[in-house]
């Protein structure tokens, strides 16, 4: 399956502890998992389940206060990323670890053209000219199929369609060629035929830049498309840790044979038997 | 005679574009026709933008047609007016999708589920048990009782979903819509709600309008299905005849639906590119600018729909080509 | 029909904000005190007393006596009816006004909103204060004269809040739902979009009542007012605005502290108004510092 040493990212006993008004709360209670150089983690769980706290809590975007509490280790490329200064895991975070996040509207900043956000993204990190910022940016935006790149980088995220500016947002997160990728239910708010669009992009800029990608997602269908591994998390636990067709041919834990049985709808097939029997002629 | 008919029913919204006069003019919904038998589930299913929502809205009276008719029970709903128009919508009723404003949030869930009844005045019938009737509608979508003093904010996505279908159900509806109801849920508590309409539907004898974006549930949940792009009805099938679907639409929408085994994974090219925009100044067939296997014709002048069989209709100017007989292109 | 449980748990959700609690008592306390004024206080708030001039506390004056000898404490107690009484009713007639216009606007759509926004706007254009003292001259002097001007000249704020939620909150599918479900228009309007457009309105309306406050005393303090020897927060605040040159500290702070805390007393009632009426607020916490668990588990913000 993966080993620990040659692991991308490795994560032993995350925990997030909240203290709230009715005591504390484990959203996310002792998550291990390793993901190798060039492979698909699929994080599968129903709403609730600590999968998206998990994500933000590895790349620290939760806010630091004292109701907050983490534990555990983030091993990334060798750094421990809890033991980072906020100022190095800025500089991680783009530059080593690429974000794609659920609504692409919220994640891009609605008052400043596509082009000046990936320029900005360049010469922060890069350091390089304007100019020379442009041309990767049209690479990078024609990298993830979109075509009239001059015309996009002058427009502003709300003149862009809804699959368009999740592309825009994968550009974002591999413009700097990033060796973990971190999607967060990447097409969940796409219509069905952009999400198969945006999965095909997805497994081909895997292949060609060999980054690694956590990806989130509450549809067995997406990971199924896309994991190589696949971890189920239910209540903050991963409950069941598995490679991708073995899951899906051999589940173990008891909810993951109800996640499966529950998407292939199997479940409705004897009321539909008898729906099938036709509908009653007025 | 059908429970539920529509024919041609187009509803164009006028958008103020330029910046003095000038107007555009939206055509969310055209000319659209079908109909649905009493006791019957008729799914539509269509992407973002198709217009779905917008005729769910005419169909449950919500809003007036710009042309066509619809016809509920024998009866043309834009020309009912009074009692009479009450009548008919209380046989209509709709069920939305649970963003957290499906349900008023300043209403327990006793005073929402009690409201059709009150304003159908199906309270006035004497000896009418309030109490146990809502007991019963909370208790035939599983809720518990204690249920009926609570807030929408204290209960969870799936409880305020069952409360939006015993609200249908209290004013003892023929017909009931679902507007994507169980788009927000998660799959097992989507199956969960899926297998309580399937209940609902054998014990109360109603007819369902189930209108979707996931082409997974169709063959489940419903009898046949309309598929929409764009405002138009391309193609209508009997779901379990839905992989022999033809029109290119809908074989794209079969082909993205996301496998259920790594086993069967797609290529890394996709089936249909682009994206469903609408322009106003387009002639002819609209999903042509996406389609892989456009004729000149396509771009010219749409098609009109062509039965092939009793239940499989379809628009598409691939029709041309089919031998007299109907058989497969 | 079933009993509507709504008003009960109002009132437990209202009293459970402590901020709240503090301005409902504060206010309590201040409007107590203005009614039973004569009984708390021992000078008259309106004779001169040439002998004590600018006298810092005392003893005998507790809060010392202003330019004219006037004690300050009376003319403060006294004061506090009509600061209070312009505060609130001007307040009200003006939330009031909004209200009615903004849901006749939002109701009817289309041209009639179009052509009664634009009327606002046209209203709104005008420079506040120069109206408030244009109508006041044109009327007769005095406080009811006095509230009327200030809520004719500040309904059109609410109107343009009003009429956006109402627009806003009639989209949403609960309206839908109840429309589907057999409501009349009247249910529709009073029953369901309405109630939850008022959040916004009570906000706006507690700010109001500290712009009230001032505006009556930018009013007296022109001599459009009432009368000078009558007392009121604002025109003592104004009045001795001299007397800080000459060291009398005492003349402005006290009615300046007054008004600033009935201002922060009405806001945090204001606030304490807006979650109660909220349910979904009141759940999941409108105050940052501690989720509670309900928000966690519901995968709601912890940022």
């Amino acid at each position: 399956m993966f080993r620990h040493n040659q692991a991308c990212l490795s994560v032993e006993n995350l925990s997030v502890n909240i203290n709230t008004q009715d005591g504390i709360v484990h959203p996310v209670k002792d998550v291990s998992f390793a993901i190798g150089q060039g492979r698909v983690l699929g994080l599968v769980g129903e709403s609730g389940s600590g999968k998206s706290l998990t994500a933000k809590a590895i790349l620290r975007l939760l806010t630091q206060n004292k109701n907050i509490e983490y534990n555990g280790r983030v091993i990334f490329e060798g750094q421990d990323l809890f033991k980072l200064s906020p100022a190095s895991m800025r500089s991680l975070r783009g530059r080593r670890l690429g974000m794609v996040f659920q609504d692409p509207l919220a994640a891009l900043n609605p008052v400043l053209t596509i082009g000046r956000q990936l320029r900005e993204l360049f010469t922060a990190h890069t350091g390089c000219s304007g100019g020379e910022a442009d041309k990767q940016s049209f690479a990078v935006l024609k990298k993830v199929g979109l075509l009239n790149q001059e015309r996009i980088c002058r427009q502003y995220p709300h003149q862009l369609s809804g699959g368009m500016r999740q592309r825009v947002c994968i550009a974002l997160a591999i413009a700097l060629k990033p060796s973990l990728i971190i999607a967060d239910e990447p097409t969940t708010a796409l219509d069905v035929t952009l999400q198969a669009q945006i999965l095909a992009e997805l497994k081909t800029l895997q292949q060609d830049y060999g980054a690694a990608i956590l990806l989130i997602s509450h549809d067995m269908g997406v990971i199924a498309e896309l994991a190589d591994d696949v971890a189920v998390m239910r209540h903050g636990t991963i409950v069941e840790y598995n490679d991708c067709f073995n899951l899906f041919d051999y589940p173990h834990h008891e909810y993951t044979k109800r996640l499966l049985l529950a998407s292939s709808l199997t479940e409705l097939a004897d009321g539909a038997r008898r729906y099938n029997d036709g509908p009653a002629t007025a | 005679m059908a429970l539920l008919q529509l024919e041609n029913v187009a509803k164009h919204y006028r958008l103020h574009k330029s910046w003095l006069f000038g107007h555009e003019i939206n055509r969310a919904v055209d000319g659209i026709t079908f109909s649905v038998m009493a006791g019957e589930s008729f799914g539509i299913v269509g992407e973002s933008g198709c217009g779905k929502s917008t005729l769910a809205g005419l169909i449950a009276m919500l809003e007036p047609v710009t042309a066509g008719k619809i016809f509920f029970q024998g009866e043309d709903l834009a020309v009912v007016t009074g009692s009479r128009r009450r009548a008919v919508r209380q046989k209509i009723q709709i069920v939305f999708q649970d963003i957290y404003a499906s349900l008023n949030p300043r209403f327990s869930i006793g005073e929402t589920v009690s409201e059709p009844i009150a304003n159908f005045d199906l309270h006035k019938a004497p000896g009418f048990p309030l109490q146990k009737r809502l007991d019963e509608l909370l208790d035939m979508v599983e809720l518990p009782k204690n249920m009926l003093n609570r807030y929408p904010a204290e209960l969870s996505g799936g409880e305020r979903q069952r409360v939006g279908i015993a609200r249908s159900l209290a004013a003892n509806p023929r017909l009931i819509l679902f507007d994507e109801a169980t788009s927000g849920l998660d799959v097992t508590l989507q199956s969960q709600i899926l297998r309580l309409l399937q209940r609902l539907k054998r014990e109360l004898g109603l007819t369902y309008l189930f209108i979707t974006h996931n082409l997974q549930l169709l063959p489940w949940v419903t009898d046949r299905v309309g598929v929409m792009y764009l405002g138009k009805l391309v193609e209508t099938i009997d779901s379990s005849e839905l992989a022999k679907a033809r029109h290119p639409y809908t074989r794209s929408l079969l082909a993205a639906t996301p496998v259920m085994h790594p086993r069967l994974r797609r290529g890394t090219k996709p089936v249909a590119a682009g994206e469903a925009v609408y322009s106003p100044k387009m002639a002819g067939c609209r999903f042509c600018p996406r389609c892989s296997e456009a004729l000149p014709q396509c771009s010219e002048s749409e098609p009109g729909t062509v039965w092939l069989g009793e239940k499989h209709g379809i628009a598409c100017h691939l029709t041309d080509f089919l031998p007299e007989n109907g058989r497969c292109l | 029909m079933v009993e509507r449980a709504a008003m009960t748990t109002f009132w437990q959700r209202f009293f459970c904000h402590r901020l709240g609690n503090v301005g409902l008592v504060f206010l309590t306390i201040c409007i107590l005190a203005a009614v039973c004024a004569p009984l708390l206080t021992a000078f008259s708030a309106v004779d001169t007393n040439l002998a004590a001039v600018r006298q810092a506390p005392t003893y005998e004056h507790w809060l010392g006596t202003d330019e004219l000898g006037r004690d300050i404490w009376s003319r403060l107690v006294y004061g506090a009816r009509v600061s209070l009484l312009v505060g609130v009713a001007s307040v009200v007639l003006s939330t009031t006004i909004g209200l009615g216009f903004g849901v006749v606007s939002g109701y009817l759509g289309g041209l009639a909103d179009n052509i009664l926004m634009r009327i606002v706007d046209g209203l709104l254009s005008l420079p506040s204060l120069v109206l408030v003292i244009a109508l006041q001259a044109l009327g007769n002097q005095g406080l009811i004269s006095v509230v009327l001007v200030i809520a004719c000249t500040t309904w059109m704020q609410t109107a343009r809040l009003v009429r956006t939620e109402f627009l806003s909150v009639k989209q949403r599918p609960f309206v839908k739902a109840a429309a589907v479900a057999g409501a009349s228009d009247w249910a529709l309007v009073f029953r369901h979009t309405l109630p939850n457009c008022l959040a916004s309105v009570v906000v706006l309306a507690t700010l109001n009542v500290g712009h009230a406050i001032i505006t009556e005393a930018a009013l007296s303090f022109l001599g459009m007012g009432i009368p000078p020897h009558q007392p009121s927060w604002g025109n003592m605040l104004m009045g001795g605005q001299r007397s800080i040159l000459a060291g009398a500290w005492w003349i402005t702070m006290f009615p300046g502290l007054m008004i600033v805390a009935t201002v922060l007393a009405v806001n945090f009632v204001g606030d304490a108004i807006r979650d109660a009426l909220d349910p979904l607020r009141f759940y999941h916490g409108s105050t940052p510092k501690k989720t509670t668990k309900a928000a966690v588990t519901a995968g709601n913000e912890v940022n």
